[in-house]
């Protein structure tokens, strides 16, 4: 209703592509919110049970052994209460990438992208940029939640702790989205296999978190790749564009 | 297209990337190489460095002139380390070198302390726990309070309430000052468990360098300047200590071991904290493991590498008795090394074994790789030169193969073209 109504007002000359290309990244991304809204609630009660359970886990065991106990093993064991939150941030990337990009692929309605009055890329980055948005949003509820946590029962230095320990999940995640989408978007079944090759292999190496703050000197490294691998999928993109 | 080419070229950096990582890590797990290198120990009977060393199948038993033992043979040999195995057959002999050999003061001085390199570079908080009690009454626990080291002061920080007992802070913070400590403490260095025989606290150095003492003691701060209190305050003064590794053994003889900053050891021995420098001429504590093996009669240091291994031994008066140095020829076979070199230009590890830190390390960079991918760029280039196909996509192929060879060559087979062939045929054949 709202976009006939832009469209009946009088624009001319170069605003008025703006205005649709705007508008159309808007539809897009509206587009998106009412496929993914309904997942996207079960998704966020799947990450947020996991979550409560390690916060009850945590006010458990420093009831049983106490704050100087679990202090130490923390500072000496680096036995963390978050750590088996871990592989919920990929998983939910996984599903996402799939719900948002799975029914794009089928009967080639990909096509409908390519052929609406916006340039292509827009498009696509349109669909990625509310894919990541959500799924950062649904992880972030969690963490916050076990962040909150933390800070009641471990110092100040715990929470920078946490931030620096759980970061490669969250990149883990959107480097799983971003590569399910590459794969999906993917014409040829044996580049398919290269890319899930590729994302197998790069996002296992961050997931070997046997120590907190273990992944500090990598963010330089991995916070350019991950902006790089915004772009990737357009590649594929155009792959399909020129079939 | 531009957009599309650099896409491209990132995908293959990201394959290059991992590639480099994978593809040597597979071709030593199929060539299933292990290494494996001696330990040192000296024999206070033969007055000789001796080996226990794994060819491969079995544990051989060697001195330093190569002569071998059998497992009883070296144990009777190294009286001061396997006295148990001896007591138990009776064995053990009574004198050594008129020094009586009872097994509860054998015991009570033997001491065992390593420093590996991770420890150097391991991630931590500058969070220290407060021990309470002695050993000897069985009391030694751990207490609610843990000390925060800030630019300016310290915190004692109650874990059970989490929050920071601001007297106590303040208290503590005073007596530092007290003893002419100099915030901020570039150093904290600590054994914090209880399963050891005493708590020495923590040995901590200010912003010049010096080194301070700090124990609690009934609940309250006890700080010694340890320059003052040792017998040889020079030397204090021209160490400027970079990791200090805290001891605590039965005998209080090794208090603490310090890597200053130009890598060269001292132990600091006895109630009078004389440092002693160790001779080791080829000790590099960011690469090597350093051992330090003490007995009734030696301190036995080692340090080594999988190529080097060096040990000096002191005598019970600190004194230099006998060195040793072996370089340690790698059990790897040549060949699986020469075929690894020609055809992975370097080795990127996401890990090392010197830090807990993760990171972008590029290892076993080889020449001879590169002159083959100088050769194999050629080539390429030749081929396709001839074949009239001298184009965008064959120049990136051959800068891939002259920059990672065999890495750059996959990875640009791996990653597809910015169009599908079936367009591209049709985009040629017009």
């Amino acid at each position: 209703m709202r976009i006939k109504l832009i469209f009946k007002t009088p624009i001319r000359g170069i605003e008025s592509v703006y205005l649709v290309c705007l508008i159309m990244i808007l539809s897009v991304i509206y587009k998106e919110w009412i496929k993914l809204r309904i997942p996207l609630g079960i998704l966020l009660i799947l990450s947020v049970i996991p979550s409560v359970c390690l916060c009850l886990q945590l006010r458990y065991d420093f009831s049983q052994m106490g704050a100087v106990r679990a202090w130490s093993f923390w500072m000496y064991n680096s036995e963390l209460f978050y750590t088996k939150f871990a592989y919920v941030p990929p998983f939910l990337g996984l599903i996402l990438g799939l719900l948002q990009y799975y029914p794009e692929t089928e009967d080639g309605r990909l096509r409908l992208l390519l052929h609406l009055p916006i340039n292509e890329i827009k498009g696509l980055l349109a669909h990625q940029f509310i894919g990541i948005t959500l799924l950062i949003s649904v992880c972030s509820i969690p963490w916050l939640l076990m962040a909150f946590t933390a800070q009641v029962y471990f110092p100040e230095e715990y929470l920078s702790g946490f931030a620096l320990t759980s970061y490669p999940w969250i990149y883990a995640a959107i480097f799983v989205y971003l590569f399910t989408e590459i794969t999906l978007l993917e014409p040829k079944i044996i580049y398919k296999v290269c890319f899930i090759a590729l994302g197998l292999g790069l996002v296992s190496q961050l997931f070997d978190t046997h120590f907190y703050n273990t992944y500090q000197r990598l963010i330089p490294v991995l916070t350019p790749l991950l902006v790089a691998g915004f772009f990737m999928p357009l590649l594929i993109l155009n792959r399909y564009k020129s079939l | 297209m531009k957009l599309f080419f650099s896409i491209r070229v990132i995908f293959i950096f990201l394959g290059v990337m991992l590639l480099s990582h994978y593809l040597p890590y597979l071709y030593w797990l199929v060539m299933n190489e292990s290494i494996s290198s001696p330990y040192v120990l000296y024999s206070s009977l033969k007055e000789k460095f001796v080996f226990y060393r794994f060819d491969g199948k079995h544990v051989v038993y060697t001195d330093e002139d190569q002569q071998t033992y059998s497992a009883s043979e070296f144990n009777q040999i190294t009286p001061l380390y396997n006295f148990e195995a001896l007591a138990e057959q009776g064995l053990l002999p009574d004198h050594l070198r008129e020094t009586k050999l009872i097994p509860q003061e054998l015991e009570y001085n033997r001491s065992f302390v390593q420093l590996q390199p991770v420890y150097l570079d391991t991630p931590s908080f500058p969070l220290y726990p407060i021990l309470r009690g002695s050993p000897e009454a069985g009391t030694l626990g751990m207490t609610e309070f843990f000390i925060r080291f800030k630019s300016n002061k310290i915190d004692l920080v109650n874990a059970n309430t989490n929050t920071i007992d601001s007297t106590k802070s303040n208290q503590f913070t005073l007596e530092l000052e007290k003893a002419h400590f100099q915030f901020p403490a570039k150093g904290v260095f600590g054994n914090p468990t209880t399963n050891k025989p005493y708590d020495e606290g923590y040995f901590i150095v200010d912003s010049r360098n010096k080194v301070f003492q700090f124990q609690i003691d009934s609940g309250n701060a006890v700080v010694k300047d340890i320059a003052t209190i040792s017998n040889s305050p020079e030397t204090w003064k021209r160490i400027e200590p970079d990791y200090i590794l805290v001891s605590e053994q039965n005998n209080h003889k090794l208090r603490c071991a310090i890597i200053d900053t130009d890598q060269n050891l001292w132990l600091v021995m006895g109630e009078t904290y004389t440092p002693i420098q160790i001779p080791l001429n080829t000790y590099i504590p960011h690469k090597m493991r350093l051992i330090i093996n003490g007995n009734l009669l030696y301190t036995l240091v080692s340090c080594q590498t999988e190529t080097a291994l060096e040990a000096v031994v002191l005598d019970k008066n600190d004194q230099l008795k006998d060195r040793y140095y072996e370089n340690l020829q790698t059990s790897v076979s040549s060949w699986k090394l020469n075929i690894a070199h020609i055809i992975f230009p370097w080795i990127t590890n996401f890990e090392k074994d010197n830090s807990e830190f993760k990171g972008v390390y590029i290892t076993s960079i080889s020449i001879h790789a590169f002159i083959l991918n100088l050769f194999s760029a050629l080539l390429i280039a030749l081929i396709n030169y001839r074949k009239r196909k001298w184009n965008r996509g064959s120049k990136l192929l051959c800068c891939s193969v002259l920059l990672s060879g065999i890495f750059g060559l996959l990875a640009f087979w791996l990653i597809p073209c910015e169009i599908c062939s079936e367009q591209k045929e049709k985009h040629n054949q017009l």
